[in-house]
């Protein structure tokens, strides 16, 4: 046993020494994050509608479930003083944007665009205010040639990776930091990431960063019109590096995006046989998608396109491997005969 | 304490720990958890050496029961504590030690603006073997030096898991703020600066300490939050020091004195024989009837800050030092002891270090017919509790 001790204790100061170095402490990571990170002060007339809280609950209670005055984060992107937030912190009728800058300076904005897809913002920093902006040993913030910007991390998410939230409220002049892994990489078809680092009102919009403090997603998905999983309850989302550059040119040229219709097949759950593979139809809604391709109810469905259906479940994702108006090859069991056909898919009625 | 808030956090808020985060910690700060040995080794020595210091704490308040945490901050069996845990006219007070073992306690202050409670532990020696070496205990450490993302941990009597089960809970996570709290939330009194933690605060642990990894005791953990936030907060211990450094002194003559039966009844005046007056008084005690028991000074009046840098006179208590003095509501105080002030939370520090019956000097700006002439009001302080 000895011996085995003596054999493990150089391996495991080798396998300590020889990691990747790290910064001494977490607060090294806010360095390189610091000066973008910004705090944003919304006023607004009316706010968005909660969800009914009974009028039992004490008002702590009840206070959790909406948003308190404040301000929340925002992550300056660009030169041209965009900022990057959380749809949810700019939601409501506004009346006014102010952002907070590191050094202090307050700058009112105005809305760009934004992404309800990805619970993201682009605020826009007024033009004619920006020339009274920062100057540092870098040079000044809001020009083209001394602009190092927030470094974004490429690699794709993945789960177990170490992130901090970042944030800049309740102190605009002081920096938050809370710590967790990448809890589920795929989230939100692909677009986001779950994170167990603490999101709440105040650094929702902020950047998630790793431990180089490069950033690897926005802290999305919080407030009271999501309260389902609350504040700080290990459940957080991040929308990722990818999904923010990609959306982030069309943000810019102030066009708002919205989720994509999604696509419907026309096929209610019916009674399964669990001995059986494949997906057993109870209806089929009339002039849907399935209604005029001509599938009836008692269908047994067992492939879509390429993909093999086991179960109901199963079809219900493969579906979202495909886009409305796509044409797609639905493969039957009706008895004993296999049937293939061609659908059209069509989209899904959007939620009143 | 039962907290309404701290029960959201345990029913919607799923308070994680987070072994994973603590591993890199651990690696990286090697030296703080024991430089020798490996991880695992090294963190339950940190855990047994800490964890031997926290003590929950039962008492009652009328028919009001609290319960919450601790912890030895001398070996001679000293308690810091929350003014949550034991409030005002505690009775029944009941500290469970490490080791399953139990005692009596005594209230020497609580301090609800502070929320801060100094208890001592009775009949020390009876819970220790070797009576010189004492009870096991934890240093305060530098509450300043505390900067964002430090590792820290958080000890204390999570769901009474001490009184039942003998475990101290320990939490890590980051100092994941340095803000000032403007509100009373759930019960607490305290308004000032606050270290934010990711580490898991659940019901009981109020009044335990927050510690770094060092061990050193950098806050004293709080039932106040931000509403911004919803994160547990600590009072940093930098705040407290001169509280408790100031109580200790004079308790711990009291003891000493009381140990050697030599306490004798100190005038407080001039004694007959043409002794220097008050020369006898004990560590810190104030004469004219501001003993240690009001430890905090009142001004009676209340301010405000506009625009980030003046500060004005709001309301004035009608029968106070300051109304007395001639103060009025709208002037704006510029100086304190002629040092300029920068801010409400200047003016707050230095009046922290004032004593009851100290003579402070404010450099008073009043609008209207004596407009720009600014001038100096003197006040004494009185106590209160």
């Amino acid at each position: 046993m000895r011996a085995l001790g003596t054999l493990c204790l150089p391996l495991l100061a080798f396998v300590v020494t020889a990691a990747a170095p790290r910064p001494e402490t977490f607060d090294d990571v806010l360095k390189t994050v610091d000066k973008y990170v910004v705090a944003i002060r919304v006023k607004r007339e009316k706010d968005l509608e909660g969800p009914e809280i009974s009028k039992e609950l004490s008002s702590e209670i009840r206070s959790y479930f909406t948003r308190p005055d404040g301000y929340v984060t925002g992550l300056l992107v660009d030169p041209q003083g965009y900022v990057l937030t959380s749809s949810y912190n700019v939601a409501g009728t506004i009346t006014s944007i102010e952002v907070v800058l590191a050094d202090g300076g307050r700058y009112s904005a105005k809305l760009t665009a934004t992404d309800r897809m990805d619970d993201l913002a682009l605020l826009q920093i007024d033009r004619g205010q920006i020339d009274k902006a920062q100057n540092d040993k870098d040079g000044p913030l809001f020009d083209d040639e001394s602009w190092r910007g927030p470094v974004w991390s490429t690699d794709p998410p993945s789960a177990g990776r170490i992130v901090f939230a970042v944030g800049r409220s309740p102190d605009p002049g002081r920096l938050t930091v809370t710590e967790g892994i990448i809890s589920a990489a795929g989230r939100n078809g692909n677009r986001a990431f779950q994170t167990d680092a603490k999101l709440n009102y105040g650094n929702v919009g902020g950047p998630l960063v790793d431990l180089e403090g490069r950033i690897v997603g926005i802290g999305v998905l919080v407030g009271h019109v999501y309260h389902h999983w609350g504040l700080n309850s290990g459940i957080g989302f991040g929308t990722t590096t990818a999904t923010v550059l990609e959306v982030l040119p069309s943000l810019k040229d102030g066009k708002d995006i919205e989720s994509p219709p999604k696509p419907l097949l026309g096929v209610e759950l019916g009674d399964q046989d669990p001995q059986r593979p494949g997906a057993v139809i109870g209806a089929v809604v009339p002039d849907s998608a399935a209604g005029r391709a001509g599938l009836m109810a008692g269908d047994v469905i067992v492939g879509l396109g390429e993909k093999k259906i086991d179960s109901f479940r199963h079809l219900r994702r493969a579906i979202f491997d495909y886009r409305v108006g796509d044409s797609v090859t639905v493969k039957i069991v009706r008895g004993d005969v296999s049937l293939d056909f061609e659908v059209t898919l069509g989209a899904r009625p959007k939620r009143p | 304490m039962n907290s309404s808030r701290h029960h959201v956090r345990c029913v919607l808020v799923v308070s994680i720990g987070f072994g994973t985060l603590l591993c890199p910690a651990v690696h990286r700060h090697g030296n703080a958890l024991g430089k020798r040995a490996p991880a695992v080794a090294s963190e339950k020595s940190f855990y047994d050496r800490v964890s031997s210091a926290v003590v929950a704490i039962t008492c009652r308040q009328g028919n009001v029961y609290h319960y919450g945490s601790g912890v030895l901050i001398d070996p001679s069996g000293l308690i810091l504590t929350s003014a949550t845990v034991v409030p005002r006219r505690a009775l029944d007070l009941r500290i469970y030690l490490a080791g399953g073992r139990q005692s009596r306690g005594t209230v020497l202050f609580t301090s609800a603006d502070e929320e801060v409670a100094l208890v001592r532990l009775q009949k020390i020696d009876r819970l220790v073997e070797d009576v010189t070496a004492g009870l096991p205990h934890l240093k305060m450490g530098d509450s300043c030096a505390v900067r964002l993302g430090d590792p820290v941990f958080t000890l204390g009597n999570s769901f009474r898991s001490i009184e039942t089960d003998d475990q101290v809970c320990l939490a890590a996570g980051v100092v994941s703020g340095l803000f000032r709290l403007d509100d009373n939330l759930s019960q607490s009194k305290y308004v000032g600066p606050a270290i934010e933690t990711s580490a898991a605060l659940n019901n009981g642990v109020d009044g335990g300490p927050l510690v770094n990894e060092r061990g050193e005791i950098v806050g004293l953990l709080s039932l106040n939050y931000s509403r911004v936030r919803w994160l547990g907060t600590a009072v940093p211990i930098n705040e407290l020091k001169p509280l408790i450094s100031r109580y200790r002194g004079w308790f711990d003559d009291r003891y000493v004195s009381m140990r050697n039966r030599t306490m004798r009844r100190k005038p407080n005046g001039a004694k007959p024989n043409g002794a220097k007056p008050n020369g006898a008084k004990p560590n810190g005690a104030k004469p004219n009837g501001a003993g240690p028991r009001c430890h905090r000074s009142y001004a009676g009046l209340e301010l405000e800050e506009v625009s980030g840098r003046e500060i004005r006179v709001l309301r004035l208590d009608g029968k106070g030092p300051a109304f007395t003095a001639g103060l009025e509501v709208g002037d704006r105080i510029t100086a304190f002891n002629s040092e300029t002030l920068g801010s409400m939370e200047h003016f707050h520090r230095l009046f922290r270090h004032t004593q009851p019956a100290d003579k402070v000097r404010l450099t008073v700006e009043r609008d209207g017919n004596s407009r720009g002439a600014p001038r100096e009001i003197e006040l004494l302080l009185w106590g209160r509790y």
